[in-house]
């Protein structure tokens, strides 16, 4: 199997696990995951099912970190682990992730054509609003079903924080990369005119 | 155009009254907090409405008339609440000033982004995607407002924030300014063209300097 084939493989298969783990999680009355879930599956299976080609290795990074956090809320459901320092970070990583790579399939696939700056600067504001609506999400989950996954104005703000501050991290690496790729120009796959079929 | 000077000297006057509330408390011996913050933050705020008043009489950035209403009101907005303390009193206060202030954030985003894309040539950005974008730069704007909010608070105790009610209540008007902006720009994109908007904001010289620029130093 060469490695498209089995990023490819990979990406089918997180599928279903993505589908099981939303059901999941719409038992548990788990807004977060259940939004998250679902426009996860949304960001995988676009290029797997519509898209002609793939960024890779973009697309199986974003993929694998999209799926994390539900490994840890499967983990944490199963063995009821304490855990809740891991399962925080897991969600934040879910949202730089959303955050992320949800410009980069708009690009990729919506016709899109932006330079690095732009690109950035939208990646930036795309992760920190992401991470707002995630915490409103979180919020929502307290008052309607009387959980409590924010317990106070500290931890929201200590998340909040966390998201700003990781949502520029992660802009700046993709920056790097694209400056150390030599990649000036990030366009719409289709522009591109992208031979490669993988799905 | 004299209708339109009478309305600003308005606008700045009543920045003006407020600041005068503010101190003639004072020298009724009110405790200094309840003078000094309000009268700053009125004169603070005169002084941010007089620089888009200014660029319009000058012609380097006429702001529609609208634009600098709705500057204007949201400034207005907060200083009553700062003077007459409606932000303690008034439950609905800080929803409205953040509603308020959310929608302004986003245009001013949505005038930035929609420009760039029409004179940077290698930037494009379908119209489909334009709200997104003047919803997240709004809702952004929300989430560092708020945190420079809590990092006064643990480093000045200025006790801006309340709660997590509150705060999420703030950021909760914040997405839905953000939203009203995205739904209001949309609109406004399949009537007017960027290079309308241009002509009428009177940046087209800046933007196409601006625009070469950011070409050139993509070609390099």
């Amino acid at each position: 199997m060469d490695r498209s084939s089995a990023s490819a493989f990979l990406r089918h298969a997180l599928l279903p696990f993505l589908g099981l783990m939303v059901t999941v999680s719409i038992w548990d009355q788990r807004l977060f995951f259940m939004i998250l879930g679902i426009w996860s599956i949304y960001l995988i299976a676009y290029p797997l099912y519509r898209g002609r080609c793939v960024r890779e290795p973009l697309m199986t990074i974003s993929a694998i970190l999209l799926s994390l956090p539900f490994l840890v809320y499967a983990l944490d459901r199963a063995l009821d682990l304490p855990w809740v320092f891991w399962v925080r970070l897991s969600e934040l990583m879910a949202v730089y992730a959303v955050g992320l790579f949800t410009f980069v399939h708009l690009v990729s696939y919506h016709d899109m054509r932006l330079d690095r700056l732009s690109l950035v600067f939208l990646c930036t504001v795309s992760t920190i609003s992401m991470g707002m609506v995630f915490m409103l999400g979180q919020y929502l989950n307290n008052l309607i079903f009387k959980t409590v996954f924010i317990e106070s104005n500290s931890i929201l703000m200590q998340d909040l924080a966390l998201t700003s501050i990781g949502a520029l991290a992660m802009s700046s690496l993709l920056y790097m990369y694209m400056v150390r790729k030599g990649i000036r120009i990030i366009r719409s796959l289709e522009e591109e005119s992208c031979q490669e079929v993988k799905g | 155009m004299r209708s339109e000077r009478l309305l600003f000297i308005l606008f700045l006057a009543a920045f003006l009254v407020m600041a005068a509330v503010s101190f003639e408390r004072y020298s009724r011996g009110v405790h200094l907090d309840y003078y000094l913050y309000p009268a700053i933050t009125c004169l603070v705020s005169a002084a941010l409405l007089t620089l888009p008043i200014i660029l319009r009489w000058k012609g380097t950035l006429t702001l529609p008339m609208w634009f600098i209403s709705l500057i204007f009101l949201a400034l207005f907005l907060h200083c009553v609440g700062v003077v007459e303390r409606f932000y303690d009193d008034i439950s609905w206060w800080d929803n409205l000033t953040h509603f308020l202030s959310s929608m302004l954030v986003s245009a001013m985003g949505f005038m930035a982004v929609y420009l760039v894309d029409w004179y940077v040539e290698e930037i494009y950005i379908p119209v489909k995607v334009m709200p997104f974008i003047i919803v997240a730069v709004g809702c952004s704007f929300g989430v560092l407002w708020e945190i420079m909010e809590w990092s006064a608070d643990l480093v000045l105790a200025t006790g801006m924030q309340y709660s997590l009610d509150d705060t999420m209540q703030d950021l909760l008007m914040d997405l839905l300014g953000a939203f009203t902006m995205g739904v209001l720009g949309w609109f406004f994109l399949h009537h007017r063209s960027p290079g309308e908007l241009a002509q009428e904001l009177g940046v087209e010289k800046q933007f196409s300097r601006l625009g070469a620029w950011w070409d050139e130093r993509n070609s390099q």
